[in-house]
């Protein structure tokens, strides 16, 4: 039985996203979501947030600074790296070096509006950046970002959603999840200063 | 009408869903299923979907029912009640179980 896992729901909601399928553990650990408008600003709270946090995810929007968050292996999520912008916000480059840095691209339940021209606009920029994922193997996640219970939703139901976009299988709410949680408890646990350095005896 | 032999079928899945939220009676279920669905895949989509809310397997009381959809179009169907609730409040229906049979949801 594969352990579904959203980082971002908020802790409140734990009991009715247990609920709802998702793993507590996720929702348990601590996560930072940084936001910042420049490569120093970033860089400062990355430094200063990473051994505090589990996990460490960046609200993304601006290109540069999506870029710079794909090549640094102390990040493990951008958000929404499409938000404001009128192209999806990544190119094969940034799949590419995401995927080396183990960088997960975030999709954001709380971007898409109901209905509308908005909507299908959002999902076009998801189908493109899902198709990068795929091919250079890149990990992403979707996440409702919950904050009260009406926005929960159950993990197959978000997978259905990047399915119905061209990706395949539970990935984006079970095996990427667990790999960044895992990979981060573990590095935790070995006391070492950076996410992406481990411990060999 | 003679049938269809099996192989040139179509298969369908059964969703059972529960509605979150204020109670919903049957009609505003239906509603909400197909407003959402033509919003996320259009008429076309929709047209291909076959879906069909099955009347006598809602409970009210749970607020939980069936819906026929075809296989092919299962995930999409559910993309589209988690993009869009359908509802003019705040409720919801949420997927808790497929099957291909609706014997299998009991």
């Amino acid at each position: 039985m594969p352990q579904f896992q959203d980082f971002f729901i908020n802790q409140e909601l734990k009991e009715t996203a247990k609920e709802f399928g998702w793993s507590s553990e996720s929702i348990e650990c601590s996560v930072k979501i940084i936001e910042a408008d420049d490569w120093g600003e970033l860089k400062q709270k990355i430094n200063k947030n990473r051994e505090s946090y589990d996990i460490l995810a960046f609200r993304g929007g601006d290109h540069e600074l999506n870029r710079k968050a794909f090549s640094t292996p102390k990040m493990d999520v951008v958000l929404h790296p499409e938000k404001g912008r009128k192209d999806s916000g990544m190119n094969h480059v940034d799949a590419e070096r995401a995927a080396e840095n183990n960088v997960a691209i975030g999709f954001s339940l709380q971007q898409v509006p109901e209905t509308g021209k908005r909507q299908s606009q959002i999902l076009t920029k998801w189908r493109k950046n899902l198709k990068l994922c795929e091919k250079y193997d890149t990990p992403y996640i979707i996440t409702t970002e919950a904050e009260k219970k009406s926005e929960i939703r159950r993990p197959r139901d978000l997978a259905a959603v990047t399915k119905s976009l061209g990706s395949e299988g539970n990935n984006p709410v079970s095996k990427y999840p667990d790999e960044i949680l895992k990979k981060n408890l573990k590095a935790r646990k070995n006391s070492s200063n950076y996410s992406g350095v481990e411990v060999v005896e | 009408m003679k049938q269809i032999p099996p192989a040139i079928q179509e298969s369908y899945r059964y969703l059972k869903f529960k509605a979150h939220g204020e109670e919903k009676s049957i009609g505003d279920v239906v509603d909400a299923v197909w407003d959402s669905a033509i919003a996320y895949m259009g008429t076309e989509g929709v047209s291909d979907a076959d879906i069909w809310i099955i009347g006598n397997k809602f409970d009210k009381e749970k607020q939980e029912g069936v819906i026929k959809v075809k296989s092919r179009k299962e995930d999409s169907l559910r993309a589209a009640l988690t993009l869009n609730n359908g509802f003019e409040d705040e409720s919801f229906l949420s997927v808790k179980r497929v099957s291909g049979s609706i014997s299998g949801l009991d």
